[in-house]
């Protein structure tokens, strides 16, 4: 039982890794609403500050990666929604916990892990093709800021390692599109495709695309469910591939 | 409504079509992967065949892995498994096998670098043929830092491998996760066209550490494989390392025949060694090595053999301070072999164990000819 909660815990905060906005919003560019919470099991724990502004944060991986995201929406100019997000990230303690003997241990237990901070920011434009239709490119970058001796490997997996990398090369750039549409007033979907741009010391790039259909059952609930697809450069040249990954999700969401 | 069963069931297919996340598993019977060098060297057919059998440790030669008991290495850096694994080329060069049955060889695993093992030597040796079959296989292992592994056995040939196959052997009995991530063993099993003639030849990498019977549930079911191409009237060499001791072994188990410090995880003893592991494949085919020819030397020389294949580090358990580049290495048992069903055996007096690769990895090789 022990194990079983360490590996949804591991798996929360390696999911949430990579999510990118709360689905369950009206929209990406969109906050949610002046007092509305939400929550799911691999989303944040969101709230909506005022009509502009909201805060998240994956609760339980706080614990061991302490993390803060503000989203903001800026201005809507003739259909045009600009929005921001800028997250802090510490993740060294959870890295040390993970540098361990034994099951769940991610990392060598001689691993030397330096006190590392991460800032991420990532910038928004939606435009409204119909009302149905979205359309969201954006763009971001990652920056690490390493603080002391260093000696921990790469953690080569799908989806993780491009976002980890920059504990060791300190920057990473991000370009992707986000489409989602409505195909009635329950069920939606969010089709992306982003490239994650890195240092070739490490590796040089990364694909992912995801398709989410998302059922939105009442003000309290929604469920989705879809798939990730990653494809990476790796340290290994054979790790070259696709990665498929299933995604299934429960939010709740308050007010 | 109907829309809504439509979802509920696209959500689930999405949700079970990825179980094996990690990729770890295999079917019952795949196809091997097959190799080639990148230049091929002629290979004129000679008189009699030389086979080798090695299990080399996947480069780490006498680096002290946690799993080793003692130490705390996880992760070799390139440079080192490249100097190792070129050691092991420069060996089997001076060697000059024609055949050559490899346990422990890893072609993508963080702990080595990632290094292609395989192609690595093919491109180095004068084989110029390969096929290899996972026993450990994960995108990521999460435990111990091991990372993403690819593991497992292969046969290298100097002519061309026509067919190979990964036969899946029993898995040992744990609990559902650390199965899922743990070894899997296989038979490799290959056809190798010699001139007009084929050759069949098999690769197995027992259990080390079953203690549920799985080692010896997995040794009858090669000796089955070997009895079914026997029957067929193929000839076959076959071999590896059965983690299992020849059946007049005077050296069994207990306190004279240490592998690790006590107190490490239960997981990791060793199965007490049956003498009657190998009984049948010594009743029915020719081995390496007689068993006249084994007992003399352990009775002669005090639990001492030059045919023991499998070393530790003699104060590896006693001493502290020990420096495995001063402290002896002792060979302690012999768990690799070489089989053959020809009618005439193997060539008299060309079986050697070579202890001389003591640095390059706790296992020997052992080479015996055949006449063709």
């Amino acid at each position: 039982m022990k194990k079983i909660i360490i590996l949804i815990v591991i798996s929360l905060v390696m999911l949430s890794l990579s999510a990118e906005t709360s689905i369950w919003s009206k929209g990406t560019t969109d906050v949610l609403p002046q007092g509305r919470w939400e929550v799911g099991i691999f989303q944040p724990l969101s709230y909506g500050l005022n009509e502009t502004t909201e805060l998240s944060t994956y609760a339980l991986a706080d614990l061991v990666m302490p993390n803060i995201t503000l989203k903001k929406f800026w201005k809507n100019l003739d259909g045009l929604e600009f929005t921001s997000k800028h997250s802090f990230i510490y993740p060294s303690l959870f890295l040390n916990v993970m540098a361990k003997e034994g099951a769940f241990g991610i990392l060598p237990d001689n691993s030397v892990i330096p006190h590392i901070f991460v800032l991420n920011n990532q910038f928004m434009l939606s435009y409204k093709y119909n009302e149905y239709l979205n359309f969201i490119p954006k763009i971001g970058f990652s920056a690490a800021l390493v603080i002391g001796d260093s000696d921990f490997p790469t953690i080569d997996m799908p989806i993780v390692y491009n976002r980890t990398s920059i504990y060791h090369e300190n920057i990473m750039f991000n370009i992707g599109l986000d489409v989602r549409g409505s195909v009635s007033s329950k069920f939606e979907y969010l089709v992306d495709i982003d490239k994650f741009i890195m240092d070739k010391e490490y590796c040089e790039y990364s694909y992912e695309h995801k398709l989410l259909l998302i059922w939105k059952i009442n003000r309290k609930f929604a469920l989705s469910a879809g798939y990730k697809l990653s494809y990476s450069d790796y340290p290994s040249t054979m790790q070259r591939r696709t990665d498929f990954i299933p995604l299934i999700d429960l939010q709740v969401g308050f007010k | 409504m109907k829309s809504k069963y439509l979802v509920l069931t696209c959500l689930l297919l999405l949700t079970l079509s990825g179980c094996d996340i990690f990729n770890t598993t295999f079917e019952d019977l795949e196809d091997a992967r097959m190799y080639e060098a990148s230049e091929l060297t002629d290979a004129p057919v000679p008189a009699a065949l030389k086979i080798m059998t090695w299990n080399i440790k996947f480069g780490g030669a006498r680096i002290d892995f946690f799993f080793d008991g003692w130490g705390d290495e996880v992760l070799m850096e390139e440079s080192v498994v490249i100097e190792n694994t070129q050691q092991i080329a420069y060996y089997i060069n001076e060697i000059d096998p024609d055949i050559i049955l490899l346990q422990e060889l890893d072609i993508d695993s963080k702990r080595s670098a990632y290094v292609d093992q395989l192609q690595f030597l093919l491109d180095t040796t004068d084989l110029n043929y390969g096929a290899y079959a996972s026993q450990w296989k994960a995108d990521f292992v999460p435990s111990d830092g091991l990372g993403r592994m690819n593991s497992g056995n292969a046969i290298l040939s100097k002519w061309e491998i026509t067919d190979a196959s990964r036969i899946a052997l029993p898995l040992i009995d744990q609990d559902g996760l650390t199965q899922y991530f743990y070894l899997r063993r296989n038979i490799l099993k290959t056809t190798i066209q010699i001139g007009t003639e084929e050759l069949q030849v098999l690769n197995i990498h027992a259990a080390a550490y079953s203690k549920d019977g799985t080692k010896k549930e997995q040794i009858d079911i090669f000796k089955g494989e070997l009895d079914e191409l026997n029957n067929d009237g193929s000839l076959f060499v076959a071999g590896g390392d059965f983690n299992a001791i020849p059946p007049n072994a005077l050296n069994t188990v207990g306190t004279d025949f240490p592998d690790r410090p006590e107190g490490l995880a239960d997981d990791f003893e060793v199965e007490d060694y049956e003498l009657t592991d190998m009984v049948e494949f010594y009743a029915d085919y020719h081995p390496d090595l007689l068993p006249e020819d084994y007992i003399v030397y352990e009775e002669e020389n005090d639990y001492f053999s030059p045919y023991y294949t499998h070393s530790i580090y003699i104060n590896m358990q006693f001493e502290e301070d020990y420096d495995p580049e001063v402290d002896d290495i002792d060979w302690n048992r012999k768990l690799d072999y070489l089989f053959t069903n020809n009618e005439a055996g193997w060539v008299s007096g060309s079986s050697e164990t070579l202890q001389g690769t003591r640095q390059l990895s706790d296992h020997c090789p052992v080479i015996v000819e055949l006449e063709w």
